[in-house]
C-alpha cells in the first residue's frame, strides 16, 4: 500500500515535471540556444549583430526613456489618487474607488487606439481646439514617445493606486497620531511619516509598472510604427515578421535575451523593495485611519478627480465608439455621417473579425480549464509535499508571466516551427501554438491561486482518508481537490480574461484562421482600417465588460472589478 | 433465456450498426480517371491586396467553387516575405499561392527556386508586361503610384514635382519602401531617373515629407486632412470615393509608377490543381470584372472595361521601372531611405 501511494506522488511528480518541461523548459532552451547559432553554427554572431545594430541600440534607450517615464507618472498619480482615497474626506470617494481602477479592463492597445481617436493629428480634441483657435497644426501629435508615455501612465497608475491604496489603509495610524500629538500639522506628518513608511510599497508598485511596461507590445506598436518610433519589444517584432535577412531569428532571440535581462533587473529590484517592506507598520487590524479634513479645497480636488476618471475611462470610451460609428473615417461625427455599417462588415463581411471571436473565446475557455487542472497538481508538489526540487517548480511556473510576452511568443515559435519528431505533426502556424503557450503564460495564475487555497487545507483531513486506506489519487480526487476548488475556479476566471485580451503573444503567433481578437483589431488598424479596427474593438471591449460581469457574479464579487 | 436474447439484440444491434456505418463511410472508390481534377480543398493565399478586398475576393471565389476553402494571410509585402521565410525555415510552406504588390519579390523567389512553372489558358490575353517570359508570374491587378491630395487641399498638384512646393510643406505622405514593395518600386524607379534621382527624395525631406506605415494608413491621413499630398496607388482613392470620403487623386504630367502585381503558385503547394484555379479565375474575364467591381482596380486586359473614372491599360502614362534591378539593389534602396527619412 505504502509503495503504491509513494508511485503515484512520484508519478504525480514526473507529470508534473513533464509538462513544464514541454510547456516551458524547451521553448526556453531553444531560445538561448538559438541565439547562440549563426549559420547553423555555434556563434555570438547573433548577440554582435543585435548589440552593434544602431537601431537596436535606439530601440533600447526609447524601451528604458518611455518605461522609466510612464512609471513616474503612474506613481505620482496612482500615490495621489490613493492618499485622496484613503485620507481624506473627499465626496464620493467610493464611487471613485472603483472608477479608479476602470482602466485595467480596457486593454492598452485599445486605450492606444482609442487616443489616437482623440489626440491624433486629426483626433477630436485636435480638431475642436483647431477650429476653436483657427490653428492650422494640431495642439497636440500623440504618434511618438510622448503619446506612448501618456497611454502607458492611465493605463498602469491603477496598480501603484491598488497597492497603495491598501497600504495606506492596513497602515497602523499609531505612528501618525503619535507624531501629530508631537504637534506636527498634518501635512508635514503626512509627508514625513505616512510618505516614508508607505514607500517600499510605493517603489514596489512603480517597479511593477515598469516591468509592464517595458514588455507592452500593444500601445507602442500602434503609436510608434508610423512614426518609426520603436521599443525593444516592437523592433523584435519587426525583426521576426518583416525582416527578410538571413539569421532574423537568431538574431531576434538575442534581443529577446537582451529584454529579458533588463525587465529581470526590474524584477529583481521589485523583489528587493517587497522584502523589505515588513515594517512593523502593517497591523492586521482595522483601525480608523487618520482622515484629513480637505475643507474648501474638496471642491476642486472633487473636480479634479472627476476630470481624471473622465480622461482615464470615459473619453477613450466615447472617442473609440464615435470612430466606430462614423461612415467613413476623417468624417466629423455628426447625425448624418453615422452608421452601423462598419459593425455590419466586421461581423457580417469580414470572415476573420468572425473567427477572431470565436478563436479567442475558444482559446479562453480551454486554456483556463487546462490551467486549473495542472495547477492542482503543480500547487500541491509545491504547497504540500517534501520532494526535492519542488522550489525550482515554482520557479519555471512563473517564468512564463515574469518574462516580457515577446520572449515568451519567439521560444515558442523557436521551439515549435519543425514538425514534432514521431507524429510529424507541426503545431506553427496551427490554432495549438496559441493554445500552448497561452497555457504556458497564464499557468501562474493558475499555479498561485491553487496554492493560496492549498496552504490552508490542513493535512489532517488528507492523513485521515489515507488511514481510511485511500490511495494518493483517490485522497486527491476525494478530499483535496473539492477542498479547493474555489480556488481553482477563482484561477480558471484569473485566465480566461486576459487570455481574451491577449495581443503580445498572439500577434506573432497567429496564422491564418488562426486569428484571435486581439490580432485582428491590430491588423485591421496597422492596414489602415481604422473605421474597421474600431468597430472590432468596441465588440472587444463589451465581451470583456460582460466576461467580467460575469466574473464577479459567479466569484461573488472576489473577482473583477 | 434473459441472456439468450439480450445476446441476440446485442448482434443485431452490431449488425445494424455495421450496415450504418458501411452506409455513412462514402464510397473509397476513385471517381473515373479520364474526369478533370475538380478544384476542392483547401488553398492558401499569402497577400497584400487590402482585407476588405481580400475580403470579397475570398467570399466570391468560395461562392464559384463550393468545394473550396480559400486560406488568406494578409499583411504588408515584406511581411508575407519573411512568414514564407519563417516557414521554408521549418520545413514547410503552407502558402499555396503569393499574390504582393510588385515583381521584384517573384524574381527573388524564382532565383531561389520557389516558385511553379504554369501557363494558364488566359496567359494569352495579357500583353507582355503583364506576365513573366518564363511563366511563373502573372499580374492578377494592375496598381499605379499617382499623387493623391485632400480635396481641400489648394493648389492642387499636377507632377511629381508639385511635391516639392512649398504650400505643402510638413503635409506630404510617402509609404515607407520599409514595408510597402509598390513604394519601393517608386523610390527605386525615382532613384534612378536622372531628373529625379535621391536629390529628389532630399528636397522631399527638405519639404518635409514624412513616411507612413502603409498605403492605407496615408489614404485615411490624406482623406482626413492629416496630410495635404501623398503619394499612393490609385486603386485606394477609387475605393473610398464612393462613400464620401474627401479625397482625389491624380495622374502626375511625368507618368505614374506602373505596377503589374503579380500572383504566383508555389512550387510546394499540395494543392495544385485549386491553386491554379485560383489563377486562372483571377486571370480571367469574369475575374478581372470582379476585380474592378470589388478593388476597384485597372484591369489587366483589355476586353475588360476599367472601373468608372480610370483609364485603361494602354491609356496610362508610365515611369521605367526596372524591377530586376529593383530586386538587385534592394537592401542599398532600403539603407539610403533610411538614412534620409530614418530620424
Amino acid at each position: 500500500m505504502k509503495r503504491l501511494r509513494l508511485n503515484s506522488g512520484q508519478a504525480t511528480l514526473a507529470f508534473a515535471v513533464l509538462v513544464l518541461t514541454i510547456l516551458v523548459v524547451y521553448p526556453l532552451a531553444q531560445l538561448v540556444y538559438q541565439s547562440i547559432q549563426y549559420n547553423q553554427q555555434w556563434s555570438l554572431q547573433s548577440y554582435l549583430a543585435a548589440m552593434t545594430s544602431e537601431s537596436n541600440l535606439l530601440a533600447l534607450r526609447h524601451s528604458l526613456e518611455v518605461s522609466l517615464a510612464a512609471m513616474l507618472g503612474s506613481t505620482v498619480l496612482g500615490t495621489f489618487l490613493a492618499w485622496l482615497i484613503a485620507r481624506t474626506d473627499l465626496p464620493g470617494r467610493n464611487f471613485f474607488r472603483t472608477a479608479f481602477v476602470l482602466p485595467f479592463l480596457i486593454p492598452p492597445f485599445i486605450g492606444a487606439l482609442a487616443w489616437l481617436q482623440i489626440l491624433g493629428p486629426v483626433g477630436y480634441l485636435n480638431k475642436f481646439l483647431m477650429t476653436l483657435t483657427g490653428a492650422s497644426e494640431p495642439f497636440w501629435n500623440i504618434y511618438g514617445p510622448a503619446g506612448i508615455v501618456l497611454v502607458m501612465m492611465l493605463h498602469e497608475y491603477p496598480t501603484v493606486f491598488i497597492s497603495v491604496l491598501g497600504g495606506l489603509e492596513r497602515m497602523n495610524p499609531e505612528l501618525e497620531e503619535a507624531a501629530q500629538i508631537s504637534g506636527g500639522r498634518i501635512f508635514r506628518v503626512m509627508r514625513d511619516v505616512t510618505l516614508p513608511l508607505m514607500m517600499p510599497t510605493i517603489a514596489a508598485g512603480a517597479l511593477l509598472v515598469f516591468i509592464t511596461d517595458i514588455a507592452n507590445f500593444g500601445v507602442p506598436a500602434i503609436l510608434g510604427f508610423s512614426e518609426n518610433y520603436y521599443v525593444l519589444t516592437t523592433q523584435i517584432y519587426n525583426v521576426i515578421t518583416r525582416s527578410t535577412q538571413p539569421n532574423s531569428l537568431n538574431i531576434a532571440a538575442a534581443m529577446s535575451i537582451l529584454l529579458a535581462l533588463v525587465s529581470g533587473l526590474g524584477i529583481f529590484l521589485q523583489r528587493f523593495y517587497l522584502s523589505n517592506k515588513e515594517f512593523a507598520v502593517i497591523s492586521g487590524k482595522s483601525m480608523q485611519p487618520n482622515v484629513v479634513k480637505l475643507g474648501a479645497h474638496r471642491y476642486w480636488l472633487f473636480a479634479l478627480a472627476l476630470t481624471l476618471f473622465v480622461i482615464a475611462t470615459v473619453a477613450p470610451l466615447v472617442a473609440i465608439l464615435l470612430t466606430a460609428l462614423v461612415r467613413a473615417y476623417g468624417l466629423p461625427p455628426l447625425p448624418e455621417n453615422l452608421t452601423l455599417q462598419n459593425f455590419y462588415d466586421v461581423l457580417m463581411l469580414n470572415q476573420s473579425s468572425r473567427r477572431g471571436i470565436v478563436n479567442s473565446l475558444g482559446l479562453a475557455v480551454t486554456a483556463a480549464t487546462i490551467i486549473s487542472l495542472l495547477s492542482a497538481f503543480i500547487a500541491y508538489i509545491i504547497v504540500k509535499t517534501k520532494m526535492r526540487g519542488r522550489a525550482l517548480l515554482d520557479f519555471i511556473s512563473n517564468a512564463p508571466y515574469t518574462l516580457p510576452g515577446t520572449v515568451v511568443a519567439l521560444a515558442m515559435i523557436l521551439a515549435w516551427l519543425k514538425p514534432l519528431p514521431l507524429i510529424d505533426f507541426r503545431l506553427y502556424n496551427t490554432i495549438w501554438i496559441l493554445l500552448v503557450a497561452y497555457v504556458a503564460r497564464y499557468l501562474a495564475f493558475g499555479v498561485r491561486t491553487a496554492a493560496g487555497s492549498l496552504a490552508q487545507v490542513h493535512s489532517s483531513l488528507e492523513e485521515a482518508a489515507r488511514i481510511s486506506g485511500a490511495g494518493w489519487l483517490q485522497s486527491f480526487r476525494d478530499i483535496v481537490i473539492p477542498l479547493i476548488r474555489p480556488g481553482l475556479f477563482a484561477g480558471w476566471f484569473l485566465v480566461f480574461i486576459p487570455c481574451l485580451r491577449e495581443l503580445t503573444i498572439s500577434a506573432l503567433l497567429w496564422s491564418t484562421r488562426n486569428e484571435t481578437i486581439g490580432v485582428v483589431v491590430f491588423n485591421l488598424q496597422q492596414s489602415g482600417n481604422t473605421s474597421a479596427s474600431a468597430a472590432l474593438a468596441v465588440i472587444m471591449i463589451a465581451v470583456l465588460l460582460i466576461a467580467n460581469l460575469i466574473t464577479r457574479r459567479l466569484t461573488g464579487g472576489k473577482l473583477g472589478y | 433465456m434473459n441472456d439468450k436474447r439480450f445476446s441476440l439484440a446485442l448482434l443485431l444491434a452490431l449488425f445494424t450498426l455495421s450496415i450504418l456505418v458501411a452506409c455513412a463511410t462514402p464510397p473509397a472508390a476513385a471517381p473515373s480517371p479520364a474526369a478533370p481534377a475538380e478544384a476542392k480543398g483547401k488553398i492558401a493565399i499569402y497577400t497584400s491586396v487590402p482585407q476588405p478586398i481580400a475580403d470579397k475576393i475570398q467570399a466570391d471565389f468560395q461562392a464559384k467553387f463550393p468545394g473550396v476553402t480559400l486560406d488568406i494571410f494578409r499583411g504588408g509585402t515584406s511581411e508575407v516575405v519573411a512568414k514564407i521565410m519563417t516557414e521554408k525555415a521549418g520545413g514547410e510552406i503552407i502558402a499555396d499561392l503569393v499574390w504582393v504588390a510588385e515583381p521584384s519579390t517573384y524574381e527573388d523567389f524564382k532565383a531561389q527556386d520557389l516558385l511553379l512553372k504554369y501557363t494558364p489558358a488566359e496567359a494569352s490575353a495579357l500583353t507582355d508586361e503583364m506576365k513573366d517570359k518564363d511563366g511563373y508570374y502573372y499580374a492578377g491587378r494592375l496598381i499605379n503610384m499617382v499623387i493623391a491630395y485632400n480635396s481641400a487641399t489648394d493648389p492642387k498638384p499636377k507632377s511629381w514635382k508639385d511635391l516639392l512646393n512649398p504650400a505643402y510643406k510638413g503635409k506630404i505622405g510617402f509609404p515607407s519602401p520599409l514595408n510597402s514593395g509598390a513604394a519601393e518600386g517608386a523610390v527605386k524607379t525615382f532613384a534612378d531617373l536622372s531628373n529625379f534621382g535621391w536629390k529628389y527624395f532630399d528636397d522631399l525631406k527638405a519639404n518635409g515629407a514624412k513616411q507612413v506605415a502603409n498605403n492605407s494608413t496615408l489614404r485615411d491621413q490624406i482623406a482626413s486632412g492629416e496630410f495635404k499630398v501623398g503619394v499612393l496607388l490609385d486603386y485606394m482613392v477609387r475605393e473610398v470615393k464612393p462613400k464620401g470620403a474627401t479625397i482625389e487623386y491624380v495622374w502626375p504630367d511625368e507618368g505614374a509608377v506602373f505596377i503589374p502585381s503579380p500572383i504566383a503558385i508555389l512550387k510546394t503547394t499540395k494543392n495544385p490543381v485549386t491553386a491554379k484555379a485560383f489563377l486562372d479565375f483571377v486571370l480571367s474575364k469574369p475575374g478581372q470584372e470582379t476585380m474592378v467591381k470589388l478593388g476597384f482596380f485597372i484591369p489587366i486586359r483589355a476586353d475588360v472595361t476599367p472601373p468608372e473614372g480610370a483609364p485603361s491599360l494602354d491609356k496610362i502614362k508610365r515611369l521605367p521601372t526596372d524591377w530586376k534591378a529593383v530586386t538587385r539593389d534592394r537592401q542599398a534602396t532600403k539603407d539610403k531611405w533610411t538614412e534620409i527619412f530614418g530620424k
